[in-house]
């Protein structure tokens, strides 16, 4: 069940909103709670029943482990935990790439076994190391095995996050709910929902068109003009920033029906001055969990400056590699910890002067990064590329390009610039849990609970309805 | 913030949301674009192109007694040629690239209307490469049409597309009456050049990525087989009320010797489905079994054919002509068409041009020799049919 799809929207949201909401007003908070369990396994399930199993065997094993280092901090049972959930992934996301590339180094011929990948895997091992950790750390470990199978199944984040914390999350169920409250989330949520369907729907979706077919095409080999690869290039761009943050927009939106706040997972990535800077901005709570999890364990700056650019190579490689097993994305995120490491070493994220220079220059960066990520081969990257910056002036021509779809590029990618995001939209009502160094200023397009803001939120859903017919997969799903 | 406001904003939301989307479902449910619910009534009828959406408005809110199932094959059996042919009502249900999944759906679709006598079905052994599941290269499946659940309501009728089309239909006249809808046989050109040039087409540097690609999607034999039993001859033997003519149409011999450049076993399992559902089928009263497809007379003329394997109005005529006077009872077909590609590749291959003849071709041509020699059981086909060896 996607949440852009009629089924989510139109039966499963209703129903368990109306049944949690229903049991919480008379008092049961704990039923309450245990619904929203049902209905999580529920939701996951619908792809895969069987891998109902999986996720959880996954969270007994987990809490189990949990209980145990908070009796006991055994830095061997850490090391157990942080290693079962790592073979979990292993086996079912990376077993075939390294298989294959032990196979080209060593001439063995091991068989590569077929395993479909888990929905969300990558997301509940995440949740559940970071859990560990903390717990090893000294955080209380949850006592109640149900509570602790929400927070790892709590639909909204289950799928692709983001990625939240047990100590964050589990509070925001037991916030008191009176009939204002339940009032102002339901406003609050859906008009949140309403955004990143929007942005979904409407904007990523209008986009894929004028990405993926270059995209095949260069995977298939075919000749490409430098303008139609600049086009996709930019589109490509806007599609992946429109469907993950919007997304998460739904993710949180979602969330606060239920009484919960989220932490923000964007915020206007494509404003950043920096690659320090738009890593601060982009898929916020995974960049966390790899500074505090990956990055600060390593030694973080504290062991002088080429131990500092080690690690942070080391960082964006596995983060990179976390996003898919495959060589485009290791030097995606390998190309982004260069580019970190450079950052800090000539100091360029201390700059503070040429602001829309800069702005652009990371765009740029990160646009060519994306070409990476997005193609199906390093020789496809390439010969994207190679069109790219082609020295073939008939391969500039314009001749093919449409100029509705240029428009709509430039549209998406000035929202992107220029509009202010989900949470400066919604900064007057707490949109989520936002970190302390971004400054959220309530402006005159700032939400209220005012009549044309309903009308106006109540159109963009029905549009977005409207714009639903096609339903397509969101691009993280995969990782 | 309180209470009141929270509602008002609630109140305002959802007036505007549901005022827009019964609106949009009011209009796109008055013109109903694909005539899913009647035929046209306030504007001409227009006819979607893009067949899976069409087809369901056409077998629920059409008149006919014959309906024409299959593939882009079939579509040149236009509503006028299968009339003149084999009388009664006919409507052309064909999809172009359907599995046989989606055409069983079709088919059970055109089963509910009691007057439906006759099925003229194409069978194409590529309809099974796609196992039990629905095609996907138009977008997702649309399940709604077929099944009229909740989806007709959110997916039809709550939709930017259904909402153009509707504009369409009331700012512009009809252009393409129902008769000629998704027939080809005027486009293009036909002969022996045009055939050669989609050989080609297909290209040397795609042979190794094809065979790659299919290799891995197409599924078991014995899957394939399954489906076929699920999807083909349980519907047949379900409605022995009604007459099924299959009819497995002509390819140009090309076609066949493009096997070897797709699958390690395309070949054997094409040869091998029809034994099945002959075998299957053929001693049924309900059932008329129509080869064309061993025909040296068509299949080595290129001259009927604009590619590997769509052939012309001449030829779709003749079918008609011979479906009508049942001469095509298949006789032996696994030897016969075995024996055909065997001695086309013999003269393909007699030089020495990988364009024309690849290595594995001969290597193919060689092993299905050995099977003509062993005696030619097709429970032994796929035992030579194993191309990885010739690589």
């Amino acid at each position: 069940m996607l949440f852009n799809s009629h089924a989510f929207l139109f039966l499963f949201l209703p129903l368990v909103w109306l049944v949690a909401t229903g049991l919480r007003k008379a008092g049961w908070a704990r039923v309450s709670l245990n619904w929203l369990l049902l209905a999580s396994l529920f939701f996951y399930g619908w792809w895969a029943p069987e891998n109902l199993l999986l996720i959880a065997v996954s969270t007994l094993a987990n809490f189990w482990v949990g209980s145990l280092l908070g009796k006991q901090r055994s830095r061997w049972l850490l090391a157990l935990g942080v290693g079962g959930n790592l073979g979990l992934i292993g086996h079912f996301k990376y077993q075939a790439f390294f298989t294959e590339v032990l196979n080209t180094l060593s001439g063995a011929e091991l068989s590569v076994v077929a395993v479909v990948l888990p929905l969300g895997v990558s997301f509940f091992t995440f949740i559940q190391i970071a859990y560990l950790v903390d717990v090893y750390r000294g955080d209380a470990p949850e006592r109640s095995l149900s509570r602790y199978a929400l927070f790892v199944t709590f639909f909204p984040h289950l799928i692709a996050g983001p990625i939240v914390h047990l100590k964050a999350l589990m509070p925001e169920f037991d916030r008191p709910s009176g009939r204002t409250e339940i009032s102002k989330n339901l406003s609050v949520g859906l008009s949140i929902f309403a955004v990143g369907l929007a942005k979904k729907v409407l904007i990523a979706d209008s986009l894929a068109p004028l990405a993926s077919p270059t995209f095949a095409a260069f995977a298939n080999g075919d000749p490409i003009t430098s303008s139609a690869a600049w086009m996709a290039a930019l589109a490509y761009s806007g599609q992946l920033y429109f469907d993950f943050s919007g997304y998460s927009d739904m993710a949180i939106g979602l969330a606060r029906l239920f009484g919960v706040r989220f932490p923000i997972n964007f915020f206007s990535p494509y404003k950043a001055l920096s690659l320090t800077d738009f890593w601060r901005r982009w898929h916020i709570t995974l960049s966390a969990f790899l500074r505090d999890y990956l990055y600060v364990p390593l030694g973080g700056n504290r062991r002088g400056r080429a131990r500092t650019y080690v690690n942070l190579l080391l960082t964006m490689l596995l983060g990179g590699l976390w996003h898919g097993a495959n060589w485009t994305f290791v030097l995606w995120g390998l190309a982004h910890g260069v580019g970190l490491a450079l950052e800090r070493a000539f100091g360029i994220d201390k700059v503070t002067r040429y602001r829309h220079l800069r702005m652009a220059c990371t765009f740029l960066l990160v646009m060519l990064g994306w070409v990476l990520f997005r193609s199906a081969t390093l020789d496809s990257a390439l010969a994207f590329y190679a069109a790219l910056f082609s020295f073939d002036p008939t391969s500039w021509s314009v001749a093919l390009v449409k100029p509705l779809d240029v428009l709509l590029i430039a549209a998406a990618l000035a929202i992107a610039f220029f509009a202010p995001n989900t949470s400066e939209l919604f900064a007057r009502v707490e949109p989520g849990i936002v970190p302390e160094h971004f400054e959220l200023r309530p402006s005159r397009a700032t939400f209220q609970l005012a009549p044309a803001h309903g009308i106006a939120l109540g159109l963009l859903f029905g549009l977005s309805v409207l714009g639903m017919s096609r339903v397509t997969e969101f691009i993280y799903f995969q990782f | 913030m309180n209470r009141a406001r929270a509602r008002q904003f609630l109140l305002f939301a959802s007036l505007s949301c549901v005022l827009l989307l019964t609106l949009v479902g009011l209009l796109n449910f008055a013109i109903d674009p694909l005539q899913f619910f009647r035929q046209a009534r306030f504007t001409d009828a227009h006819f979607s192109t893009n067949q899976r959406y069409q087809n369901p408005g056409l077998a629920r809110n059409f008149p006919y007694d014959t309906v024409v199932i299959g593939t882009s094959h079939m579509e040149n059996f236009s509503p006028a040629l299968v009339r003149q042919a084999l009388g009664g009502e006919p409507l052309k249900l064909a999809i172009s690239g359907a599995s046989v999944r989606e055409q069983a759906l079709m088919l059970e679709l055109a089963l509910r209307n009691p007057r439906l006598k006759r099925v003229v079905w194409g069978v194409l052994a590529d309809s099974f490469d796609y196992s039990d599941s629905v095609v996907s290269d138009y977008g997702p499946f649309p399940w709604h049409l077929y099944h009229a659940d909740f989806g007709l309501l959110s997916q039809y009728l709550w939709s930017f597309d259904t909402l153009k089309s509707s504009a369409l239909a009331l700012s512009t006249p009809s252009s393409q009456p129902l008769e000629s809808l998704n027939t080809w046989s005027d486009q293009g050109s036909y002969g022996p050049d045009q055939v050669e040039a989609a050989w080609l087409a297909m290209g040397a540097r795609w042979d190794e990525r094809l065979y790659a690609f299919y290799s891995k999607r197409v599924p078991a034999w014995e899957d394939a087989k399954f489906v076929a039993t699920r999807r083909m001859v349980a519907p047949i033997r379900a409605h022995p009320t009604v007459r099924f003519d299959l009819v497995f149409p002509p390819y140009s011999i090309l076609e066949y010797a493009n096997d070897f450049r797709v699958h390690r076993e395309r070949f054997a399992r094409r040869v091998l489905l029809k034994d099945y559902l002959i075998k299957q089928l053929a001693g049924l009263p309900n059932v008329a079994i129509h080869d064309f497809e061993t025909d040296p007379l068509l299949n080595t003329d290129l001259s009927r054919f604009k590619d590997l394997s769509h052939s012309s109005l001449a030829t779709t005529e003749l079918i008609l002509h011979d479906i009508a006077a049942g001469t095509r009872t298949p006789r032996d077909p696994a030897r016969a068409l075995t024996e055909q590609l065997v001695q086309f590749l013999d003269q393909r291959c007699a030089a020495d041009e990988p364009t024309r003849c690849s290595a594995r071709m001969r290597c193919g041509r060689d092993q299905l020799r050995r099977w003509l020699e062993a005696g030619a059981n097709p429970q032994t086909l796929l035992r030579y049919s194993n191309l990885d060896i010739c690589r």
